[in-house]
């Protein structure tokens, strides 16, 4: 979340979004172009996407509902002008075949270019009118709306763990409970364990160190700081440590990253708060990457198909 | 909580990394077979199969025993579950305490 994404207001018909993800552009553009993979991450934070059909060539189509953390359904019907592989996609976006064809909807280049190892990926939106481009800016958020569309991407491609969560508080609350001592130990600990001791020092740099007390052992943890947006931000480095607030590995699996950034969303839905939580391995070492892919990813994916039968067997077994 | 041993791990995880090995599984699960039944579906040699099989059987995934001149197969249950486990412990931590916040709140507005 903290790489590098900007905003140029450089005319009133324009939005531009771009973001530096860590991925090849091969990696990039198939999460881009694979039908089966672009429903899993197109959206702003929290939403999913229902496919009708979306042929991915030029003159093809795209129709689709993308709906909202709150049920909204937002129906979508994209149209496929130019296609050039690694490099760019231009499209025109309507709400229906009946407006694509009224010729009412905006165009939009994507394009990918390498940046080392790295993919810089431009969303370019062209609107017609600029009273146009206001309407969707103040009505569907689209600045930020793209934002966390590219950065759902960046997630996937780079192999981190995204859970949403709609939970039933309002902001001001929520960001209480994930920022207060007490109210932490309260939650934060795992299920059947006793807080045994913690300690907060909420400033970027400062931490959390914390122990649980879990069937007669003690396990220590300590979160770091390094970004206070309140209230919608928050972003710390997690640690398995000891009472010196050392590193340590994580007591059943000794190839668990040492550590891992979490990311904390929080956005306003009124007296509902969506929870976006983003989770990465910090310079994991080889081990320590596959073990994580194989946690946050072992039975989807490229492993599934074959394998609903088995988890079905074994469910039924206990 | 149960401890697992890394090797083990790193076993059955290798074991479950090639579709037939996963096929094999599958195909095991409805029951035991033997190794022709298990061949079967597999468009590939006699040996191949047999490599496969040796590579399940050291991650203990696969257990063999010979009824008169024919091998029957079964699935080992307990291992595929350890391995199962050991993946769901860590992907449903946040989930675990996103639930926990969330009862939390619903306690404490």
């Amino acid at each position: 979340m903290t790489a590098m994404k900007k905003v140029e207001a450089a005319s009133d018909l324009e939005i531009v979004i771009t973001r530096l993800i860590d991925a090849p552009v091969a990696r990039v553009w198939r999460a881009w172009t694979d039908n089966a993979e672009i429903v899993k991450w197109w959206g702003p934070h929290g939403f999913a996407d229902e496919t009708e059909k979306r042929e991915f060539k030029p003159g093809g189509h795209w129709r689709h509902t993308m709906i909202g953390p709150d049920g909204t359904r937002f129906p979508n019907y994209a149209t496929y002008k130019e296609i050039e592989e690694n490099k760019r996609i231009v499209l025109v976006n309507a709400g229906s075949k009946e407006d694509a064809e009224k010729g009412v909807g905006f165009r939009s280049e994507i394009t990918f270019k390498a940046v080392g190892n790295k993919t810089e990926i431009t969303m370019r939106s062209v609107f017609p009118t600029a009273a146009m481009r206001e309407h969707v800016v103040k009505e569907f958020k689209a600045i930020e709306g793209g934002h966390q569309t590219l950065s759902r991407l960046a997630a996937r491609v780079e192999g981190d763990f995204v859970m949403f969560r709609m939970v039933g508080a309002p902001r001001e609350r929520v960001w209480r409970a994930w920022t207060s001592e007490k109210e932490l130990g309260a939650w934060m600990g795992p299920k059947g364990a006793e807080t045994g001791y913690a300690k907060l020092d909420f400033r970027v740099g400062g931490s959390y160190h914390y122990m649980n007390k879990y069937a007669g052992k003690e396990m220590w943890g300590l979160a770091t700081y390094e970004a206070i947006n309140k209230p919608s931000e928050l972003v710390f480095v997690q640690q398995f440590s000891d009472k010196d607030r050392g590193l340590s590995v994580h007591p059943l699996s000794p190839t668990w990253p040492k550590r891992l950034r979490t990311t904390v969303h929080l956005q306003d839905f009124g007296a509902k708060t969506l929870i976006s939580l983003y989770w990465k391995p910090l310079a994991p070492t080889e081990a320590e990457a596959k073990t994580f892919e194989q946690a946050m990813d072992g039975m989807k994916g490229g492993w599934g198909g074959s394998f609903d039968r088995l988890d079905e067997f074994l469910k039924g077994g206990e | 909580m149960v401890k697992y041993s890394q090797h083990q791990l790193d076993l059955a995880f290798g074991a479950l990394a090639h579709p037939i090995r996963r096929g094999i599984l599958a195909r095991l699960s409805t029951g035991e077979a033997s190794v022709a039944e298990l061949a079967k579906p597999f468009k590939v040699s006699a040996p191949a199969i047999t490599k496969h099989m040796k590579i399940l059987e050291e991650a203990g995934l696969l257990s063999r025993k010979k009824l008169g001149r024919v091998h029957r197969c079964r699935l080992e249950e307990r291992r595929m579950k350890q391995a199962q486990e050991w993946l769901a412990e860590h992907r449903k931590f946040w989930n675990d305490k996103l639930d926990a916040l969330e009862r939390y709140l619903k306690e404490n507005p």
